[in-house]
């Protein structure tokens, strides 16, 4: 079976010709969950940017990125942006910021409804508020009507998860999204990202420094250094001692902080 | 509700202070009105006669809150030179002053934002590196010598536009009128944008980086489409905060370029009475004009409460 | 550009309001951290030029200025009037070196007015009780509101119009911008623990303003006060152009200007060339203000 979503040999190179990402592959089956762990500066954010084509001013990525063999570096914007949030979705770190200070949620929910599903009034509202039910943003009609900063840590990325799922994507890229939160929430939001990964069975790409986080949700993982992958392995493989030296490090440091389970994967 | 007239309340206050600073610098003439109005070989009667007509044989206050009953009750007083009322020269005036202040208003507000969008969007490309230049260029350029070199061109060499003057029949003939009003609102309307553009850019570039912008672009929307429906909202928080001081700037660059254009608007009136020392007049302009500037302010709060709606929760909190 | 005259103030510039200095390269910052902004060495030139002609002006110029010559008026630029001459056959570059002389000494002693005034205001109002506080703030907020021009008119109505009417308008309004960022300033250095500790080990009160509070504010405010001298040029020559300047022997580029607006289709060089020196010193001094910033402001972003 060929892999949903693959990226063979990509590389970033800044405007003064430093690698950011050196040969970069690994490959996502439909479905699949993939943990994309590293230490800060390691490349791993800026992986799922270039998957997007979002990466900062200045950068270019060459390499391929194949959503369902189609290359999305290549793409014509008009075709990348239409498969952006439609077809690959991204949840961001900091919730906060993430969000337009100066729209409700509501209407920030509602746009790429509007954008890729044609839907707009009363249908774009029912589905705005569908889909907040769907991430357990109880008391939704007040949610929807409010401003991000009027919500919590929790709440703000909730409605953010809302957002990336509003047009059935099939890749859901999370760029770290529980570290910006308090612990017992971060807990809520795995658990809630465990969830829908299950019912609607978008594959999921979870970026993270925190591995025990990556071992609730993830199946599969990359472990990266300094712009290059180190090893693409099971998670429970990693946990039970990876092949590279520099897994094991990250393994012995995460036990020795956490009770990190011997084995992993979604329970 | 409560915060707006806090606002309000707090714009009287300061209108009122004004009042009193512009009165009581007024009054610090030397020598005094009276002494100031009729010259030199006067006789002590003549003095005390205009004095007591001017009630400035009275104490400060009292004159303060007599003048003050008078202006709330519409009269500005008479000027010293002309001796007609100062409310019918000031109202006079407004048909040349208002309607080329506006205008440039308008104009370098319809310059300034998209050049500045632009300037900040292609910040590394020729076209944004020429935009921040030429405003930097431009924000050292005094209004007035525009407007010389603009008559220069194209009013005494090309002849396109009248060099200076409103016709005699005013607004009777508003072609002339209007073809006497482009030079003048092009002019203010250059100076007023170099500041613009660089705070419309400077705004924009703020938005640019914020990670809203690229959460819409990861859900789909293009580079423009995102600018659009999240950037220029906020972006227009910190522009609205300059249109207050700018619309000011499109008054008191009205007030300066009447004078090389030689329009008999507000700003002729204003030096004439400075240079005449017709206090009167120069009392109720400075002071009308400064009203405008702080009422312009308090808008522009008022304005940005309307925009964002952290500053309205802000309110309520505090 | 038309100038703090006719701006209200230049609040905005700067203090809390988005900086357009000129842009750096990207990675300029770190490849060349001791490597001086382009801004300030182009800002420095241009003022020490002007500064220059002025200062030369003092003790030479071509002609004197009240040099008729050989009587060619209107003439234009020759061998022996590099400038050409104005409608009485003056000396036209004689006049604008001696223009410079006026900008700067106009430029300098209102910096120095809005200096004194605005950082006493600003220590006063940063660092004393709550209520003087809030009355020196809505003193100062009421003056920024304030225009300078209109300010000026009514400071040269009281006093008749001469250099020094023009002076005490631009610096006292001026002085408020001066006044909110030493404000700003000192009140944040104050809060901050190592000055609390000096305090609390026996410093006096005056001693830690000067150990700490000084050397933390002057970058920001020699940057306003650059800014306010690029504005005062511009005020002054607004003022003069208006004849509310300094009366005729000073030579004034404002008033320049005006006299020769009306012989311009005869002899253009008389209402270009005072507008080009106007532009120089000011570009000079904004430039020179936008360069310090960058070069003592850590949190400038290089890309900017």
């Amino acid at each position: 079976m060929t892999a949903l979503l693959s990226v063979e040999d990509l590389t970033v190179t800044t405007s003064t010709g430093r690698r950011i990402l050196d040969g970069v592959s690994w490959s996502l089956d439909a479905g699949g969950r993939l943990g994309v762990v590293g230490e800060s500066g390691s490349g791993k954010s800026m992986t799922a940017l270039a998957v997007l084509g979002l990466l900062p001013e200045g950068m270019r990525a060459t390499g391929r990125v194949l959503l369902d063999g189609e290359d999305l570096l290549t793409l014509p914007p008009r075709r990348l942006a239409k498969a952006r949030g439609g077809q690959v979705a991204m949840v961001f770190q900091e919730p906060l910021t993430a969000l337009d200070p100066l729209m409700t949620v509501g209407r920030q929910i509602t746009g790429p409804l509007r954008l890729h599903r044609g839907l707009r009034g009363g249908a774009a509202r029912d589905e705005a508020a569908r889909l907040a039910r769907l991430v357990h943003l109880d008391d939704t009609e007040r949610i929807l009507g409010s401003y991000p900063w009027q919500l919590s840590g929790g709440q703000r990325q909730r409605v953010a998860l809302a957002m990336a799922l509003a047009c059935e994507p099939r890749v859901l890229l999370a760029d770290e999204p529980t570290t910006a939160l308090d612990v017992t929430v971060q807990a809520e939001v795995l658990d809630l990202l465990d969830d829908l990964v299950d019912r609607t069975g978008v594959a999921l790409v979870f970026v993270t420094h925190d591995l025990p986080v990556v071992a609730r949700v993830a199946r599969d993982l990359v472990v990266m250094r300094d712009g290059r992958v180190v090893e693409h392995t099971s998670v429970g493989a990693a946990l039970a001692g990876g092949e590279a030296a520099y897994t094991r490090e990250l393994v012995g440091a995460a036990r020795a902080v956490t009770g990190l389970p011997t084995s992993g994967g979604p329970r | 509700m409560r915060a707006a007239l806090l606002r309000i309340g707090a714009l009287l206050i300061s209108l009122v202070l004004a009042s009193v600073v512009v009165f009581v610098v007024l009054r610090l003439l030397p020598g005094d009105a009276a002494g100031a109005t009729l010259g030199v070989g006067t006789t002590t009667d003549q003095l005390d006669q205009l004095r007591s007509e001017l009630g400035t044989d009275q104490p400060v206050v009292t004159q303060y809150v007599q003048w003050l009953g008078q202006v709330v009750r519409g009269d500005l007083g008479t000027s010293f030179v002309s001796r007609l009322p100062v409310a019918d020269l000031i109202t006079q005036k407004l048909p040349i002053t208002v309607p080329l202040s506006l205008s440039a208003f308008v104009l370098a507000v319809l310059v300034s934002v998209p050049l500045g969008v632009i300037a900040a969007v292609h910040r590394r490309g020729p076209v944004g590196v020429a935009v921040s230049a030429v405003s930097q260029l431009g924000v050292a350029v005094p209004v007035f010598w525009v407007g010389v070199l603009l008559v220069l061109v194209l009013a005494l060499q090309a002849r396109w536009l009248p060099a200076g003057g409103f016709p005699r029949t005013g607004w009777d003939d508003p072609a002339a009128a209007v073809r006497s009003l482009v030079l003048p609102v092009v002019t203010v309307a250059i100076a007023m944008s170099a500041v613009m553009v660089r705070y419309v850019r400077s705004a924009t570039l703020d938005v640019l980086d914020q990670d809203y912008l690229r959460t819409a672009r990861s859900l789909g929307y293009g580079r423009w489409h995102a600018l659009a429906r999240h950037g220029l909202r906020n972006a227009a928080v910190p522009v609205v905060s300059i249109l207050g001081i700018e619309l000011a700037t499109s008054l008191l660059g009205a007030v300066v370029i009447e004078n090389v254009f030689a329009l008999p608007g507000l700003g002729t009136l204003l030096l004439d009475s400075v240079t005449s020392r017709d206090l009167p007049v120069v009392q109720a302009l400075v002071l009308g004009l400064t009203a405008v500037v702080l009422i312009m302010n308090a808008l522009v709060d008022l304005g940005q409460r309307a925009i964002d709606p952290r500053l309205r929760t802000a309110e309520v909190a505090a | 550009m038309t100038g703090e005259l006719t701006t209200t103030t230049p609040v905005a510039r700067g203090v809390e309001a988005p900086a357009a200095a000129p842009g750096r390269p990207g990675g300029a910052r770190s490849r060349g951290a001791r490597r001086l902004p382009p801004s300030l060495v182009v800002g420095a030139a241009l003022v020490g030029f002007v500064a220059l002609v002025g200062l030369v002006s003092l003790f030479w110029t071509p002609y004197a200025l009240d040099d008729t010559g050989t009587g060619e008026r209107l003439a234009g630029p020759s061998a022996a009037h590099w400038g050409g001459t104005d409608r009485l056959g003056r000396d036209l570059l004689s006049q604008l070196m001696t223009g410079a002389g006026n900008a700067l000494i106009v430029a300098a002693a209102s910096m120095l007015v809005a200096g004194v005034l605005g950082v006493a205001v600003g220590v006063l109002a940063g660092a004393t009780r709550r209520w003087v506080d809030v009355t020196l703030l809505s003193g100062v907020d009421l003056l920024i509101a304030f225009p300078t021009l209109l300010l000026a008119m009514l400071i040269v109505t009281v006093r008749g119009a001469s250099l020094s009417s023009a002076i005490w308008a631009i610096g006292i309004s001026g002085s408020a911008v001066i006044a909110r960022v030493t404000r700003v300033n000192v009140a944040r250095v104050l809060r901050e623990d190592y000055v609390t500790a000096a305090h609390a080990s026996g410093t006096g009160w005056w001693g830690t303003v000067l150990r700490h509070v000084v050397p933390n504010v002057w970058p920001t405010l020699l940057v306003q006060l650059m800014l306010l001298g690029g504005g005062a040029v511009l005020a002054e020559a607004s003022l003069s152009y208006l004849g509310l300047g300094a009366p005729p022997p000073n030579a004034s580029w404002g008033r320049l200007l005006q006299e020769a607006q009306s012989t311009m289709l005869v002899q253009p060089w008389g209402a270009i060339l005072p507008g080009v020196a106007i532009v120089v010193a000011v570009l000079g001094l904004n430039l020179l203000g936008d360069g310090i910033r960058e070069r003592t402001d850590p949190n400038l972003r290089g890309d900017r």
